[in-house]
Order: C-alpha cells, then sequence, then structure tokens
C-alpha cells in the first residue's frame, strides 16, 4: 500500500512538472525577446530565412517541439527557435531607447545578421 | 434627427466626464480636509507640487537612461555585425560537443556565473575571447586555431574555462570602461567610440603579462585539485606555444596573450605536480 502510494505520489509530481512545463512553453501568443531573430523556412538555422522578426514582435505559436516553434505572423508561416521568445513584453532596446536606436541607423544586412548572430550562439549556463 | 440624437449623446458624455474628474478631486479634498491635513492655505502649494510630480513623471519616461548594462548588450552585439568580414562568425554552424563538456567541466570544478553563449569564428584575427554583452558572457573561439592545433572537446573547453574567468575577473571591460568618455546621455559617437576601443584593445594591445599571470593564477585555483585536468592546461600550453614557434601567421598570439613561454614558467611554480 506504501509502495502504490509513493508511486501515485510520484506521478502527482511527474505530472506537475510536466503541466508547469507545458505552461513555460506551449500554443499561444509569445512575444520576439532577442534584438532580431529569424523566421526559417524548416527546422534548421541553415534553411531559407522568410522573415525577420523584431523585438517586441507577437507571433502566433501554432507547433511547439522545444527547440523549435512553427509560428505565423501576418500571412507568414515558419520556424523560429524557441529560446528567442518570451511570454511577456520583452524590454527591447529599439522601443526603450528609439531615438538612440534610429541614430544607429542599420542597414537590412546588419539587422539580418543580427538575426544571423542568435541562430549561430550556442546557449549555456553553469549548472551550479 | 440623427444629428441632434448625436449632440445629445455627446454633451451627455463630455459632462458626465468633466463631473467625474471635478468629482474625484473634491472626494480627495474632502478626505484631506476631514483628516485636518489640509488649511485653505496650504492648497495652492499642494497644487504645484502635484503639477510639479507630473511634470517630473513626464520628463523622466521622454527620458529613460541607457544603463552601461543595456548599452555594453547592444553595443557589442553591434561589434560583432560591424566587424563580421573581419571575424566571420557568419559560415554553417560547427558543432563539437563543446557545450556539453564545458558544462561538466564548470560543475565539476563548482563554478557558478553569468550564462554564456559561444560564437566560433572562421579566422584567425581572435583566437579565443570572452566578451562581456549586458550579463551574459559571449565566448568567441576560432575554428581554425581549434583544428591547426586539432584540439579535443576537453581542451577547447579549457580554453573557453579561461575566457570565462577573463570575464569573471573583469580583465577587458575594466580597461574598456577605463577609455570610454563619461556621458550622461549616450548617443551614436558613444557606439563609435566603443567599437574602437574593442579594435584597439582585441586586436592590437591585448593584455599585459600581469593580467595574463592573474588569469593563469586564478585558472589553475580552480583546477589544481584535478591533477588530469591540469596535466591537459599544461599541455594545452605546450601545444599553443609550439604552433605559435613554428607557424608565423600566430606571432601576433604572443602580444595579445603573453605568452606561452612565461605561461609555462609560472605554471611549473602554480603547478608543481608536473613531471618533467
Amino acid at each position: 500500500m506504501n509502495i502504490f502510494f509513493k508511486q501515485f505520489l510520484a506521478f502527482s509530481f511527474f505530472l506537475v512538472i510536466s503541466g508547469l512545463y507545458s505552461n513555460s512553453y506551449g500554443k499561444g501568443k509569445y512575444f520576439v525577446s532577442k534584438q532580431f531573430v529569424h523566421l526559417h523556412k524548416n527546422e534548421s538555422i541553415n534553411s531559407v530565412v522568410l522573415l525577420t522578426l523584431s523585438c517586441g514582435q507577437q507571433v502566433e505559436v501554432e507547433k511547439d517541439n522545444n527547440e523549435w516553434f512553427y509560428v505565423s505572423t501576418g500571412s507568414f508561416k515558419g520556424f523560429v527557435l524557441s529560446r528567442n521568445f518570451s511570454g511577456n513584453s520583452p524590454e527591447c532596446f529599439s522601443q526603450n531607447f528609439s531615438k538612440l536606436y534610429n541614430k544607429i541607423d542599420l542597414d537590412m544586412r546588419e539587422i539580418y545578421k543580427l538575426g544571423r548572430l542568435e541562430d549561430l550562439f550556442i546557449y549555456g549556463e553553469p549548472e551550479l | 434627427m440623427k444629428n441632434v440624437i448625436t449632440t445629445f449623446l455627446m454633451t451627455f458624455l463630455f459632462s458626465s466626464l468633466a463631473y467625474g474628474e471635478k468629482n474625484s478631486v473634491n472626494t480627495i479634498k474632502d478626505i484631506l480636509m476631514k483628516d485636518h491635513l489640509l488649511k485653505e492655505s496650504d492648497q495652492k502649494k499642494i497644487e504645484e507640487l502635484k503639477l510639479a510630480a507630473e511634470r517630473e513623471k513626464k520628463e523622466k519616461s521622454n527620458r529613460k537612461i541607457l544603463t552601461d548594462e543595456e548599452f555594453s548588450e547592444i553595443a557589442t552585439l553591434l561589434w560583432l555585425v560591424k566587424r563580421e568580414s573581419k571575424l566571420k562568425w557568419d559560415f554553417k554552424k560547427v558543432d563539437y560537443g563543446v557545450n556539453f563538456t564545458f558544462k561538466k567541466l564548470l560543475k565539476k570544478l563548482n563554478i557558478s556565473g553569468p550564462g554564456y553563449k559561444i560564437l566560433y569564428l572562421n579566422s584567425d584575427i581572435v583566437p579565443h575571447l570572452g566578451l562581456l554583452a549586458g550579463r551574459d558572457y559571449i565566448l568567441l573561439i576560432s575554428k581554425t586555431f581549434i583544428e591547426k592545433l586539432d584540439l579535443s572537446k576537453q581542451e577547447i573547453s579549457l580554453i573557453l574555462l579561461e575566457e570565462y574567468l577573463r570575464l569573471k575577473l573583469n580583465l577587458l571591460h575594466q580597461k574598456i570602461s577605463k577609455k570610454v568618455t563619461k556621458v550622461e546621455v549616450k548617443n551614436r559617437n558613444s557606439f563609435e567610440e566603443y567599437w574602437g576601443i574593442l579594435d584597439e584593445e582585441i586586436i592590437k594591445i591585448g593584455f599585459s603579462f600581469q593580467e595574463q599571470f592573474n588569469l593563469t593564477k586564478e585558472t589553475v585555483n580552480y583546477i589544481k585539485q584535478d591533477a588530469k585536468i591540469s596535466e591537459m592546461y599544461q599541455r594545452l600550453n605546450d601545444k599553443i606555444k609550439l604552433l605559435i614557434e613554428g607557424d608565423s601567421q600566430y606571432s601576433f598570439y604572443s602580444k595579445i596573450y603573453p605568452s606561452p613561454d612565461l605561461k609555462e614558467t609560472w605554471l611549473a611554480k602554480l603547478l608543481p605536480l608536473k613531471k618533467i
């Protein structure tokens, strides 16, 4: 009986954790949290770039496979790395300091490269 | 008839809005009177203060101050973009599976700190370097450097570890912040100046003997408990020394990170485990 109870507790714990996880990432509306990110045709950073999304832009996530989101924005649909999104409206340099941002005067190539950088970074964190 | 109804509705709407606003001010005033906080003579002063507070609030929202952290984040990213033709980071992503090994190494050595982003370069101009971008660390490492030295995942992780610790010691950005002109409000020139200083410090000046010694000492402090890692660290230095001696293309290396020869001497003292 005790074992069954323990198993039940473990299962409930698993359900709660998986529930929390699915709340953090899942279908719904999300905001771009990096300066610029690329919307790709396929689930690969080397696939065709359909569009470059800018910080604060809202997208509708249709599918989520942890690493990649399948999103729609306007008439475009494609894949973006899920780490580039947040559930809440982010603090964006381009919005908070719009005057200074406009003075930097980024051209199309630089905007593309900023998105490319986000694709190429390998993210990590010390686990302590 | 339509016009009459619209006019009536508009009048009703505006009068009720005006009444609501006036009413709320009167309510506040009544409460203050009741609490004996407001004398008739003070009323003017309070209204003046209210106006001043409102004015300040407006001014603040118009002039958000860019913090050094926010500035370094965007300025560093833009430096990478502006110098892409030299750094050559835009190439098909390589994955040596280093991230997993590096994470394991940090855990093993009990190192905590900010998150990091690894970026491979397809040029030799910067063999390896840690950059501060806001709260995050950007760890640059040259693919050609890795290939020329035929480095293992563990050896690449040791180089990344040094760069991570260099950032923790604030060796590069301390120098940069001393050179940056202090201005109340950052402007386009602040970015140009920051990029220029990064170019100079990273590509031309590099690090002093003292800075490199401090970094070696710090790294040794973490790795000395582990004989295997310590040995690998010494072997890595030997490999780099051989490359610099044999390949004229890397003659600049000793200028930027002085110097594998000296480091060998430091390591012999700091890590006496090595059997020569």
